[in-house]
């Protein structure tokens, strides 16, 4: 190595930072490649308006995804930015006046507005102790209905001096206003990680033990974290308020994809305590300028998604390669099992004991416990306790809704007909919540539902075309193919140590564009006949399909908790690393998981070609965050390792009793968000206690 | 210790550089469009890319750039930007950029496109927008709303003798036109007070969420309390499921005024039709506009041309009953000015919309939405 020798001139504290800030670099450098190869295609040189209007239009996403930045900091995750962008956007537009005075004072409730979302948010998920993704699940929810609330549908007006002052010029040709304000950001940024909270911020995140045990406070340092990450989504809203003049209710949700995104590409880890806000900004203006490069490079659109996602894979893959990267490990160690071949290397000490081949050996019977004692129930309860405290606050609250339905519906909720509306509907959610439910169990997030759903069943009813002779096959086959896209996303995780989130994401986005490849844009076909019958016959007085639940829910029970899978899956949700020592094998179960998950969104595809008779490309979008919402309502644990499928069953029966609920009574739009919300958090609060073990 | 960063980044340094000479091979020449051969460059950027309708947009902008008055004249790029009006916004003032004449757009965020389309205008890049956006400068196609809703809602009402429960099914809360078209429903029911509002279901402009949001009504009604239904999507389905239900034949399907779907024509026709679908039902079809995407390329081709152009028009779908439902044989775009508005079953899934015709693009047929071609390409 020629090469390390002509470097050793380079202090190595200078090589140290280098490469402490690899994921910088490749944030950073990515951003020049995608700029000077665009100078290099488009005629003419970049203009100042160009990079000016880059920096405005990157404003509102660089500055949320600067917040969400610092909630992944302190191991945190806050679906509730979009909406709050929204939020701050549609006030705004709504009772700032035209003068100086309103417009400062209305920037400033703008901040204010945003610091309340992430205070409401920290406050829960710091002092109550609940999940970050369900607490911000639930502000997503209530948000968006608020927003509905204030404002129904885009319009109000932005004066234009806040326009003038953010996305204008400070000296004209040489200075544009949106850059200052990014850099007043960044600047603001650097002065909180220099100071004592900004250590506290990095410590929280990297081991919160470590940090409490050196006398920080963990909930007030998660508590500001988030009141602070909510401000910079405040500023954004503020911005893009600026920026487009008016307010639009929906206009932040489609960008929440895109902030994880940019938070993700900037460098900063998911699992805390690494990165920082200069990346972010970054890969915020990449992440815009990939558009211009479709746009150059004259892609079709129906590759677009497919092509984002890969763009997205890559850069992420970019910041992970490197001679200590997991690929490079999985490189050496499969060497070294080649190299092993036919030769019993093992030493006698690691070889498995026989009476342990096959199936793990337990000895729960044996166990003695003091509690032990009195009637069978007694026993039963107490050795049951704790999957009991998870299962049972779903199930009660169910039984909540469904007396709410009695009294405000009445007599037709008594019927049969009722129950049978109730479990149809319930199967998707029952189907998804198992296999985002073991991803969850793992500390992970599957985002390929809605598309690997969509896919398999645009495929399905285009195979099968109203017949149930090809069904046969087809079904298995998308099936397969659904557990082909969870392998594809284990290996990901496994092979490239990428984030869940990323490599799910992108494939989400691949699926969609080779559905839209496969059909052309235009699914055809229909659902076979046998699938039909699924929903609308009759068997031993219910649908058939309320039938193919229950066997669902027996095998998923038996998946879940009576394997030695099952038992991995929970074994690596508490600890990878224990479960590594203790010989799981932890990276075949985590891609076991995720092809667990892409078999029940394929299966939940089918189950959708047949409840809707056809299939369309987007039938999957309307089921990725209520299954969410199902897993962790249903008493599992976002960080992992703790659950009952059991309770997962009663999220999917609440959260749809509600929807029954919901357009039974007809309660106002707007509301029904806020109404979901507000069940999704009072259902995590009752599984409080557990939470805080 | 670790190894050398600096290496790693020069490694990195070389894959960007070998990917951008790549991507160089790639990448046309920008700068040929309209200075080099003399054609107007147009671009359409789409929002998202994820259902049928959207397709057959795109498909029908296509087939006017190659009508044979245009075809030599006019260069047409598509570009998808996905459900984000940061992306749009970036992506038009790409469009820009690369020397644009004109834009056409479908917009992600009505307002949110205003500050973009603003500058365009100061480029002399002219802007035509199907439905929503306030920035007068740009020209815009668009639907009224609230006359549609209340249209259908009237029609409705008039089916069930002014009297009963109606079920209206919106599209995406928070969005322009869907409010517009719920304002609409709302105020007709208003007008008439012995009919009821029963149900307000979200339907998300998709035929899916409209069967499920109709199954979560069901659970605690039953088919027997909804006398007539107004929707923006989704006739076709809950016809289909009054079927599956059984309550037809025994009971006539219930009156659903809504859109252009194939299949929700094909209910219309007697079933002694023996055609496949056919329920023989009283409904009304008005599409929301799919042949105005087309006639967006038209109104830029005539700013283009000089013509003076309204910058607000406002256009009226073609209406079908059970009264004119007509089958088509081919599909021609000649058949539709006769008088055909439905394309025989299997050819097309039921989702499909058939209203790509209109008198103001007379030239669009069912090849046009289809395959992205005039009929005699």
């Amino acid at each position: 190595m020629n090469g390390s020798a002509a470097l050793s001139v380079v202090p190595l504290s200078w090589r140290r930072s280098l490469a402490r800030q690899q994921r910088l670099f490749v944030a950073v450098g990515a951003f020049i490649a995608i700029f000077v190869y665009l100078d290099f295609i488009s005629p003419g040189p970049v203009s100042y308006f160009e990079i000016s209007f880059l920096f405005a239009n990157a404003g509102p996403l660089a500055l949320a995804a600067m917040g969400q930045t610092i909630v992944f900091l302190i191991r945190g995750f806050d679906l509730s930015c979009g909406a709050t962008l929204s939020l701050v956007n549609v006030v705004i537009a709504l009772y700032t006046r035209d003068t100086v005075h309103s417009q400062v004072l209305m920037c400033i409730a703008g901040l204010g507005i945003g610091a309340f979302v992430g205070a409401f948010n920290g406050f829960f998920i710091a002092f109550m102790r609940l999940q970050p993704v369900v607490v911000t699940l639930a502000t997503m929810f209530i948000i968006l209905g608020l927003n509905l609330l204030i404002m129904p549908d885009p319009g109000g007006m932005v004066p234009y001096g806040i326009t003038q002052t953010l996305t204008g010029d400070i000296i004209p040709d040489i200075l544009p206003a949106s850059l200052v304000v990014l850099l007043v950001a960044l600047l603001i940024w650097a002065l909180i990680k220099r100071s004592r909270f900004g250590t506290a911020l990095y410590a929280v995140g990297s081991n919160e033990d470590a940090a409490f045990s050196n006398g920080i406070s963990v909930t007030r340092t998660k508590f500001i974290g988030y009141t602070l990450a909510g401000m910079f989504y405040g500023a954004g809203g503020v911005f893009l308020s600026a920026q487009t003049l008016s307010g639009d209710p929906l206009v932040g949700s489609g960008m929440l994809l895109l902030i994880f995104a940019a938070t993700i590409l900037g460098g900063t880890r998911i699992g805390g305590g690494q990165g920082g806000c200069v990346g972010t900004v970054f890969a915020a203006l990449t992440l815009l300028l990939i558009s211009n490069v479709m746009l150059v490079l004259n892609v079709s659109s129906h590759y677009t998604p497919i092509v984002e996602g890969v763009i997205l894979l890559l850069a992420v893959a970019g910041a992970t390669l490197g001679k200590d990267s997991p690929v490079t490990e999985h490189l050496r160690v499969f060497r070294l099992n080649i190299a092993g071949l036919g030769n019993r290397s093992l030493p006698q000490f690691l070889e498995r004991p026989k009476v342990q081949r096959g199936r793990l050996r337990t000895n729960w019977k044996t166990r003695v416990s003091d509690e032990l004692t009195g009637s069978a129930v007694n026993q039963w309860r107490v050795k049951n306790w704790e999957s009991l405290r998870l299962i049972i606050p779903a199930w009660v609250l169910l039984v909540v809704v469904y007396v709410l339905v009695l009294i405000f519906i009445g007599g037709s909720a008594w019927s049969t007909h009722y129950f049978n509306s109730l479990f149809t509907l319930a199967i998707f959610f029952a189907v998804l919540g198992l296999g985002q439910g073991a991803v969850v169990l793992t500390g992970g997030l599957d985002l390929s539902v809605p598309h690997t759903m969509a896919f398999t069943g645009v495929m399905l009813a285009a195979l099968s075309n109203g017949m149930d002779g090809p069904a046969y096959w087809a079904i298995p086959m998308v099936l397969g193919i659904g557990i082909t896209v969870g392998i594809v996303n284990g290996l990901g995780i496994v092979l490239f140590g990428m984030p869940a989130i990323v490599v799910t994401l992108a494939t989400n986005g691949i699926m969609q564009g080779l559905g839209l490849l496969y059909t052309g844009g235009i699914p055809t076909g229909r659902s076979p006949p046998v699938l039909v019958w699924l929903f609308t016959g009759r068997f031993l007085g219910f649908a058939p399909s309320v039938w193919l639940l229950i066997i669902f829910v027996a095998m998923a029970i038996i998946v879940l908790h009576r394997t030695t899978f099952g038992r991995r899956v929970f074994a690596l949700g508490n600890s990878p690393r224990v479960s590594l020592l203790s010989g799981v094998r932890v990276d075949r179960t985590t891609i076991g998981v995720y092809a667990l998950s892409g078999f029940c969104s394929a299966l939940a595809g089918v189950l959708m070609t047949g409840f809707s008779t056809v299939s369309f490309l987007n039938m999957g979008l309307p089921f990725l965050l209520p299954a969410i919402a199902v897993v962790l309502v249903g008493g599992t644990l976002a960080t992992g390792g703790r659950g009952h499928y059991l309770g997962i069953l009663g999220g999917a029966l609440l959260l749809t009793a509600v929807a029954t609920f919901v357009t039974g009574t007809n309660i106002p739009i707007a509301w029904r968000d806020i109404v979901f919300g507000v069940v999704v958090l009072g259902a995590v609060l009752t599984l409080r206690e557990r939470n805080t073990g | 210790m670790k190894r050398p960063t600096i290496r790693r980044f020069l490694r990195f340094a070389m894959l960007a550089a070998l990917g951008s000479s790549l991507a160089w091979g790639f990448a046309p020449d920008a700068a040929s469009a309209k200075t080099k051969d003399g054609k107007y460059l147009i671009y359409y950027s789409m929002s998202y890319v994820g259902n049928a309708w959207q397709t057959e947009a795109k498909n029908v902008i296509t087939a006017m750039a190659l009508l044979p008055e245009y075809r030599d004249r006019v260069e047409l790029r598509v570009q998808a930007a996905g459900a984000n009006a940061a992306r749009q916004i970036q992506q038009m003032n790409a469009m820009i950029q690369a020397g644009a004449d004109a834009i056409l757009a479908f917009p992600i965020s009505p307002t949110a496109l205003n500050g973009v389309i603003k500058n365009a205008c100061n480029k002399g890049v002219i802007v035509v927008v199907i439905n929503g956006v306030t920035e007068p400068c740009a020209y815009v196609v668009k639907i009224d709303g609230v006359k549609l809703g209340a249209y259908r809602t009237k029609y409705v009402v008039d089916k069930i003798g002014g009297k009963g429960n109606i079920v209206a099914i919106t599209g995406v809360p928070g969005v322009s036109y869907s409010e517009e078209h719920h304002q609409g429903v709302k105020e007709e029911i208003a007008r008439h007070p012995e009919v009821n509002l029963l149900a307000e279901l979200v339907g998300f402009w998709s035929h899916s969420q409209a069967r499920l949001e109709m199954r979560n009504l069901l659970a605690t009604h039953g088919w027997d309390e909804i006398d007539g239904i107004v929707v923006q999507t989704g006739c076709y389905t809950v016809s289909q499921m009054q079927v599956e239900d059984g309550w037809w034949p025994e009971n006539p399907i219930i009156p659903c005024a809504g859109e252009s779907a194939n299949g929700n024509r094909l209910q219309m026709l007697p079933t002694s039709s023996g055609i496949e679908g056919a329920l023989g039902k009283s409904g009304q079809s008005i599409g929301s506009g799919l042949w105005a995407v087309g006639y967006t390329f038209r109104v830029a081709m005539q700013v283009l041309d000089g013509e003076n152009v309204d910058h607000l028009i406002y256009y009226t779908g073609v209406e079908v009953t059970e009264d004119n439902v007509a089958l088509c044989e081919t599909g021609s775009a000649a058949e539709f000015a006769a008088g055909c508005n439905t394309i025989k079953p299997g050819s097309v899934p039921p989702d499909y919309a058939i209203d790509f015709w209109s008198p103001q693009v007379p030239e669009m047929g069912f090849k046009a939405a289809l395959h992205g071609v005039p009929d005699d390409y």
